[in-house]
C-alpha cells in the first residue's frame, strides 16, 4: 500500500515510515525541509515530498492511504500552546478526498476537548477537526495516545473507546506500531479509540476494539 | 542492678579519658623516640595531626575547599559534566557559566544567523535504546532515583559527511560516522569489567571506535562489537614472536577480525616516553596468553620499536604492515621535536608513502603510571601541537592523505569542537571513557588499588563495577558529545561539525585581547623564522 505520512518531524513519523517499509508499504514521507530527504531515505521511504519545493497537495497522488501524526507546532500561534494545528488536518482531509485517498489514520492526543474550557478566541479545539474526518466519506481511524515518551516500545498496549490515562504514557515506537497496524486492521474501521502502554499484543488490542 | 546503672556512665566517661590519655601518651613516647620524622620528633602530638591532615587533604580539598573550576587534572565540574553526560544524559544548566572569563582560552565564534535544527546534516535514522536515571526527590542525605529506558537519537554523521581513513590506500578503509573515539587504554591497565562495559557501551552507541593501548586485543574489547584500532606499542603485545620479534603472521590473523578496523603504531604518548615494565606477578596467565608473553615473567619493553629507527624504515614496515593487513595503519605521536616533524612530511611528500592517520597526543595527556617529570614537562600540548601538525602536512601538500586524531584532556564537547577547528578531523579521550564507567580520580591507577574497580585487575575491587550499568553510561557520554558538536556547529553557522576550521574559533587572552588562532599558533613559517633567527645569533 502507498501510505503518505504526515508528521515525520518527529520521533513517532521516522518509526511509521520504517515501520511501513518493514511491513512491505511504500510509505512515502512528506517532510518540511530538503535537507530531511536523505533520513527518510534511509529509514525506508519510497519517496519524499519536501515541502520546500512542491506543494502540499500533490503528495498525495497514488497514495491509498494517510496516515496523519498531529503535532503542536512552533507556528501554531500565540494562545494556542497546545493546539494542534488543525487546520492542516482539515487541509489533508481535503486533499486526500481530492486525490482519491480511501483510507485515513489520524494521530491525535488524549483530552481532545480539554481546550472547551478555555475562554479564548484563539484557542481552537482538537475535537473539531476529528469531527470533520469523520464527517468525510473516508474511511478513518482516529486514534487518541497518552503521552508520547522517547522509550523503547515494549509492543503491549491498552486501548478503548475510554481508559484511564492519568499520568499514562506510551512509547513513540508503540504509537508507531499502532498507527502502521490500525492501517489494515479492520476492526478499527471508522473507530475512535484510545491507547497507552498496557499489557496486550498491539495487533490483539487493535483487534479486540 | 540499680548500683551498676547509677555507676555506669562516670565509668564510661572515666575508661574515654584514660584511653585518650594513654593513646596521647603512646604517640608521645613513640613518636619523641623515632629517628625518622623530625617535626613528630619536636611535636608529637601536633605533628601527628599535621599528618592526618595531609593525608586526607585531597579530599578534604575536593569535595570542601576548591571551587567548582579547581582541581587536577580535572576540576570538579570537568568531571560532574562527564557524569551527569552518562548518569543523566543531560547537559543543561541553569544561571550562567562556571568558566572563568577572565582567564585566557578558545571561543567558538557565533553566526549571527546560526543554523536552525533542521538544517543540520544529520543521520538519525537509526535509534538507541539505553537507559538513564531520574531523579525523583533530593534531600540533604538521600536521593531517590530510579534507572528508566529511553530512545535515545545516536547523532551519527551523514554518509558523505563520514571520515573514511586510508580511503585511497586500504583494501578495508575503515569508515567512521561519528567524530570522538575512546582513546588506547589497555587491559591490563584496566580490568576486565572496565574494559568490557567500555567495549558494550561504545557498540551501543555507534559510530565510534576503541583504542586497545599497548596490551593487545582481549575478548573483552570484542564483547561489545564496537570498531577497534588495535594500537602496536614497541613491546608489540600480541603481534610477537616467542622470541620477542614483530609477528607477521599473529599480525595477520589480528588483522582478519572483522572488528579491527585500523592498526596504530605507538611512537610515543603525551604522558609517557619511556619503556614498559610489567611485573611477572601481574603477568596473569590471561594476559600473557593475549601479549603473547610468558606468564609470571616480568617483561620490560623497549623505548623505542627494533623494527625502524627512522622514518624510511617506519614507513617501510608501515607499507608492509597495510599491504599485509589490508587495513589502515597510523602513527601515534607527541610532538616535541619540531625539526623531526618537519623531516617526517618532508619524507612523506617525497616518498609517497606514510601513515593513513597521526593520533597527536598533547603532553597534557594521561596514562596509568608514569613519572612526574615525563607527566608534566615532555611534549606540547595538544592546542599547541595540532595546528603545528595540520599546518607542517599542508606545507608539504600531504594532508589530503592522512586524517589527524588529537587526544589530550578533550572531555566536553566544546573542548572538542575546538580540536576539530585547530585542524583534527577526529578526537580521542580516555580519561573521559574512566570516569563514565566510574573513575572518581583517586589517583592511584599505578597500584592496582583502584577505589573504583576501573584501573585494577583486583577481582574484589572489580566487583564494585557493574559492566550492566556503567555500559549504558559510556553510550550516552559518547552520544552527549556528539550532540554537544552539533550544537556548536548550529551556533557556529556550520551544518556539520565537520565542517568546523580555524576560522571558527578566537583566541581571548586574560588582558581580553581577542585574536585569530594563525596569530598565536606556531605555524611552518614560524619555525622557519626561529631557525633563520637562530642562525643569525649564532
Amino acid at each position: 500500500m502507498r501510505v503518505l505520512v504526515i508528521g515525520t518531524e518527529d520521533m513517532t513519523g521516522e518509526h511509521v515510515v520504517k515501520q511501513l517499509a518493514d511491513r512491505h508499504h511504500n510509505p512515502v514521507a512528506l517532510v518540511g525541509a530538503e535537507n530531511k530527504v536523505e533520513e527518510m531515505v534511509k529509514l525506508g521511504a519510497r519517496d519524499v515530498v519536501s515541502l520546500e519545493k512542491r506543494d502540499f497537495s500533490s503528495a498525495f497522488s497514488g497514495c491509498e492511504a494517510v496516515i496523519y501524526l498531529s503535532s503542536a507546532s512552533p507556528r501554531t500561534g500565540e494562545g494556542k500552546p497546545i493546539l494542534v494545528d488543525h487546520q492542516s488536518v482539515i487541509d489533508s482531509v481535503e486533499a486526500a478526498k481530492k486525490h482519491g485517498v480511501k483510507r485515513f489514520v489520524l494521530m491525535n492526543t488524549m483530552g481532545e476537548k480539554e481546550m472547551e474550557s478555555l475562554d479564548s478566541s484563539t484557542n481552537g479545539v482538537k475535537y473539531h477537526s476529528e469531527e470533520l474526518l469523520r464527517q468525510e466519506k473516508l474511511t478513518y481511524t482516529v486514534i487518541r495516545t497518552s503521552m508520547p515518551v522517547d522509550k523503547p516500545g515494549i509492543g503491549k498496549v491498552e486501548a478503548g473507546p475510554s481508559i484511564v490515562h492519568d499520568k499514562g504514557e506510551i512509547p513513540k515506537e508503540d504509537i508507531a506500531s499502532v498507527l502502521v497496524k490500525a492501517l489494515d486492521t479492520k476492526e478499527v474501521y471508522n473507530k475512535t479509540f484510545h491507547v497507552t502502554s498496557g499489557e496486550i499484543l498491539i495487533h490483539e488490542a487493535l483487534q479486540r476494539l | 542492678m540499680s548500683k551498676l546503672k547509677h555507676y555506669l556512665p562516670t565509668v564510661l566517661k572515666g575508661s574515654a579519658v584514660l584511653g585518650t590519655v594513654a593513646a596521647a601518651a603512646y604517640f608521645y613516647r613513640k613518636d619523641d623516640t623515632q629517628k625518622q620524622h623530625s617535626i613528630l620528633r619536636n611535636f608529637p602530638l601536633i605533628g601527628r595531626i599535621r599528618y592526618m591532615t595531609e593525608q586526607i587533604g585531597p579530599e578534604l580539598r575536593q569535595y570542601l575547599f576548591e571551587n567548582n573550576n579547581e582541581g587536577t587534572p580535572f576540576s570538579r565540574k570537568e568531571f560532574e559534566d562527564v557524569v551527569k553526560a552518562g548518569k543523566y544524559k543531560e547537559r543543561l544548566i541553569g544561571f550562567g557559566s562556571e568558566r572563568d572569563f577572565n582567564e585566557a582560552g578558545y571561543y567558538i565564534r557565533n553566526s549571527m544567523f546560526p543554523n536552525l535544527r533542521e538544517e543540520l546534516r544529520i543521520d538519525n535514522s537509526q535509534k538507541i535504546n539505553t537507559k538513564v536515571y531520574e531523579v525523583d526527590e533530593e534531600g540533604l542525605l538521600t536521593r531517590k532515583e530510579k534507572r528508566e529506558d529511553r530512545q535515545i537519537e545516536p547523532y551519527f554523521l551523514r554518509d558523505e559527511d563520514a571520515v573514511i581513513i586510508g580511503g585511497d590506500t586500504c583494501r578495508n578503509p575503515f569508515k567512521l560516522k561519528g567524530l570522538v573515539g575512546q582513546s588506547a587504554m589497555s587491559y591490563g591497565a584496566l580490568g576486565e569489567n572496565a574494559i568490557t562495559a567500555l567495549s558494550r557501551g561504545l557498540g551501543l552507541a555507534g559510530g565510534t571506535w576503541m583504542n586497545t593501548g599497548e596490551g593487545g586485543l582481549s575478548k573483552y574489547h570484542l564483547s561489545g562489537n564496537p570498531d577497534i584500532i588495535m594500537q602496536i606499542g614497541p613491546g608489540l603485545f600480541g603481534v610477537r614472536t616467542a622470541g620477542g620479534e614483530f609477528s607477521w603472521e599473529e599480525f595477520k590473523k589480528k588483522s582478519e577480525i572483522e572488528q579491527v578496523k585500523a592498526f596504530e603504531i605507538k611512537l610515543a604518548q603525551g604522558a609517557k616516553i619511556r619503556g614498559g615494565h610489567i611485573e611477572g606477578q601481574k603477568v596473569t596467565e590471561e594476559i600473557a596468553q593475549i601479549r603473547l608473553v610468558e606468564p609470571g615473567q616480568t617483561i620490560n619493553s623497549p623505548n623505542r620499536f627494533y623494527e625502524f629507527k627512522n622514518f624510511n624504515e617506519l614507513f617501510e614496515f608501515v607499507e608492509r604492515m597495510r599491504d599485509v593487513g589490508g587495513k589502515p595503519i597510523g602513527i601515534k605521536i607527541v610532538v616535541g621535536d619540531l625539526d623531526a616533524l618537519e623531516e617526517m612530511t618532508k619524507n612523506m611528500r617525497d616518498t609517497g608513502k606514510g601513515p593513513d592517520f597521526i593520533t597527536v597526543d598533547g603532553g597534557e595527556g594521561g596514562t596509568g603510571a608514569t613519572y612526574q617529570e615525563l607527566a608534566d614537562a615532555v611534549g606540547l600540548p595538544i592546542m599547541s601541537a595540532l595546528p603545528l601538525v595540520d599546518e607542517m602536512l599542508k606545507k608539504y601538500g600531504v594532508r589530503n592523505r592522512v586524517k589527524l586524531i588529537a587526544s589530550g584532556k578533550l572531555t566536553s564537547p566544546d573542548k572538542v569542537a575546538v580540536a576539530l577547528a585547530m585542524g583534527a578531523d577526529l578526537v580521542n579521550i580516555a580519561r573521559g571513557f574512566m570516569i563514565s564507567v566510574g573513575c572518581i580520580m583517586a589517583e592511584i591507577c599505578h597500584t592496582n588499588h583502584c577505589p573504583a574497580g576501573v584501573a585494577t585487575t583486583d577481582s574484589k575491587l572489580q566487583d564494585g563495577l557493574v559492566i550492566e550499568e556503567k555500559q549504558y553510561r559510556v553510550a550516552n557520554y559518547v552520544i552527549s558529545l556528539r550532540e554537544g558538536l552539533f550544537n556548536l556547529a548550529a551556533a557556529a553557522g556550520i551544518d556539520t561539525p565537520t565542517k568546523f576550521e580555524r576560522k571558527h574559533i578566537v583566541h581571548k587572552d586574560e588582558w581580553g585581547r581577542v585574536s585569530p588562532v594563525r596569530d598565536i599558533t606556531l605555524t611552518p613559517e614560524k619555525v622557519e623564522k626561529l631557525r633563520n633567527k637562530e642562525k643569525v645569533e649564532k
